[in-house]
């Protein structure tokens, strides 16, 4: 664990490529807790992940996991954290039997039987060479070899992309079963926004290598409301300042408020408008943000 | 390792795709069941993680329904022990009025709708309630 | 000291090319074989087989066991392992010496052994050949260097032509040499032993500073390189 208590913490990390830029990055994962990372392609997500495992070196601030820095001690943090990615590849002329062979001697903690159970429930044929699988199998196959490690921090980049919906289901239970351990965390980002809603103790969007929003889910989830009110109320909504979208029809207009509260509702009010609030899918919150920020970027003269 | 929860839980119903979060739905369901008395003043509540993991929830969405429950009197957490459903009853009884106001108005609205008026809306009621009482008995 | 990740790696790799290894060693023993029979013509195409197979094989040895695992995405899957990317770069350069070592050491000792059973060949042979064969250490190193720093299939395949043409012109020049010539013409192993011109030395030397020099840079390379250009 680390000084603050997290077992990840980023402070200051930055990390620049030519075309694209991470600067003074500040991120913690705690204790139990289940992290999502959203954002646009192109955001960082990967680049944060890999960062954390190592697989680059930041070029600016500290990266600590599980007490220990990732510039000096990655051999024995990767002895407690797993990591997966949709495009890793194991090795090919190799079966399944034989990289679970590989990893029972290189981690302590490998879990046999949940092994075996894994198989089954992902019903993966351990004679199988790695090559001959299809995309879903090998991300399974993947996906077992990092569970039955039982690491302490579980990395996954982008695990459900090339799953069915029933493997994506198989895969969000064996996450729902690390919960139970307090002392397990995972961390994982995703384009399945229905996954990281469910999963997720807190939802972290990236952006340009940027963190604009960091908070627990349910919070998150309940500060963006969308309003329906009357067309008239148009001139008004200057007084709000946390507007991220007005989308107008024949009868009224629905408007989408990120940081809405009982306040912004009392205003409402006040200015004599009866409202009907909704609540929006992260879904909806991912695509008005992102195109929010993209507008916003546009209008200062800025390439987004 | 914990194995995997052996939870023998009441029904929850719940749904993505209800317009209310996840953790108000949660709070819904708790409320039922202490009001309906399945889970009775005083029995000790699954622990958060358990509760997240049986009904595939995240922790922090049974954590907030706790801590809501907690604060409307419902339950009652004493740290390092857990939560159990508050055995100060006139919480749980002022929350079975509410309950029942609620589920009034409801049947209001229903008859208003429906254009039934008071007269046969009373008497449905009181063939109705003299049938439950002499269920009980 | 190596690390169980390490081990593993090699032991992989050592599997892996465990098939194509044995077939060098034995095509070239069967090669071998020719020296024994009569007439120059055999010692010639003896010599050039031999030469093919042992610049032949590495490049298809690198490609396959460093270059590849960039291409097909194995490096994000070793790098998940508790490993650093020196550590795994090393096992890869432990691999490559591990397998190619074996085919020169083999063939080499072989080759020897074979001038001594038939004593009518040229008293020059066995040495000429330990200088030959020191040809290819460098030619390998050069080519593993490439491939580690520039990751890439592409420049690793530049490099070995490079160092092919190189190891050829030299294998060439080196017959035609007149200190070579002369010694040559001095007669076979049965009356006059094993012959060691001076020249050989200097060659020889060169051929240990030039492979010293590569070796180091390799060892800076592992020490130095953090990350992967390519994930």
């Amino acid at each position: 664990m680390n000084k603050d208590g997290s077992l990840i913490s980023m402070s200051g990390v930055a990390k620049r490529y030519e075309h694209f830029t991470m600067e003074n990055f500040n991120l913690q994962l705690s204790s139990g807790e289940v992290l999502g990372l959203i954002g646009p392609n192109g955001a960082g997500k990967t680049t944060c992940l890999r960062l954390i495992m190592g697989f680059i070196s930041a070029d600016q601030g500290d990266i600590e996991v599980l007490g220990k820095s990732v510039k000096h001690d990655i051999v024995s943090i990767k002895q407690d954290v797993a990591y997966v990615a949709e495009d890793m590849r194991m090795f090919g002329n190799k079966t399944i039997q034989w990289h679970m062979q590989f990893f029972s001697s290189l981690f302590v903690n490998w879990d046999q039987p949940y092994a075996t159970e894994l198989l089954e429930t992902f019903q993966l044929i351990p004679q199988q060479q790695v090559k001959t699988l299809s995309l879903g199998q090998r991300i399974k196959t993947s996906l077992l070899l990092a569970l039955a490690r039982r690491p302490r921090i579980l990395v996954l980049d982008e695990p459900s992309t090339g799953l069915d919906p029933v493997a994506r289901h198989e895969l969000t239970s064996q996450l729902f079963q690390i919960m139970l351990n307090e002392d397990h965390s995972v961390i994982f980002s995703s384009q399945f926004t229905q996954d990281v809603e469910r999963l997720s103790d807190r939802i972290v969007f990236i952006d340009d290598g940027q963190i604009i929003s960091n908070q627990d889910k349910e919070s998150y989830l309940d500060s963006w409301k969308r309003i329906d009110v009357c067309l008239e109320a148009e001139k008004d909504l200057k007084a709000f300042s946390d507007i991220k979208e007005v989308q107008k029809n024949a009868l009224n207009m629905s408007v989408i408020h990120s940081e809405f509260n009982s306040e912004i509702q009392k205003r409402y009010s006040q200015l004599g408008y009866s409202i009907e609030i909704s609540k929006l899918t992260l879904e909806e919150i991912f695509i008005a943000q992102t195109l929010h920020r993209r507008q916003h970027l546009s209008a200062k003269g800025i390439n987004a | 390792m914990p194995a995997k929860p052996e939870l023998t839980l009441p029904p929850f119903k719940l749904a993505q795709a209800d317009a209310r979060p996840m953790y108000e739905q949660i709070i819904d369901n708790i409320k039922q069941l202490v009001i309906l008395g399945v889970w009775p003043p005083g029995m000790s509540l699954p622990s958060i993680r358990e509760l997240a993991v049986s009904l595939n929830v995240s922790v922090i969405t049974v954590k907030r329904a706790y801590q809501e429950l907690d604060s409307a009197g419902i339950i009652v957490t004493r740290h390092g022990k857990g939560s159990f459903v508050s055995e100060q009853l006139e919480q749980v009884s002022q929350a079975k009025q509410i309950e029942l106001t609620e589920r009034l108005v409801q049947a209001a609205e229903l008859a208003v709708l429906l254009n039934v008026d008071i007269t046969t809306l009373t008497e449905q009621l009181q063939q109705l309630y003299k049938e439950k009482v002499n269920a009980k008995q | 000291m190596i690390s169980m990740t390490q081990k593993l790696i090699i032991q992989k790799d050592i599997q892996l090319f465990a098939k194509s290894v044995s077939i060098c060693i034995a095509s070239g023993l069967l090669f071998c074989g020719l020296f024994m029979l009569p007439g120059q013509f055999f010692i010639v195409l003896g010599s050039i087989l031999i030469i093919t197979i042992m610049l032949g094989y590495y490049p298809y040895l690198i490609t396959t066991c460093v270059t590849r695992e960039h291409k097909d995405k194995n490096t994000v899957f070793v790098m998940s392992l508790p490993i650093t990317t020196g550590q795994y770069l090393f096992s890869k350069i432990l691999s490559c010496a591990i397998l190619y070592g074996a085919c020169w050491i083999i063939l080499l000792s072989t080759v020897i052994c074979v001038f001594y059973l038939g004593g009518h060949l040229p008293a020059l042979m066995p040495s000429y050949y330990v200088v030959m064969f020191g040809l290819f250490i460098p030619a390998f190193l050069l080519t593993l260097l490439v491939a580690i720093l520039a990751e890439s299939e592409g420049w690793t395949i530049v490099s070995f032509i490079f160092s092919n043409i190189l190891v050829t012109l030299l294998v060439n020049v080196l017959p035609n040499l007149p200190a070579v010539q002369q010694a040559f013409g001095m007669g076979n192993l049965n009356d006059q032993g094993i012959l060691w011109p001076s020249i050989f030395t200097y060659i020889a030397l060169s051929e240990i500073i030039i492979s010293v020099m590569l070796a180091c840079a390799l060892f800076i390379v592992v020490k130095t390189k953090r990350q992967f250009i390519n994930f």
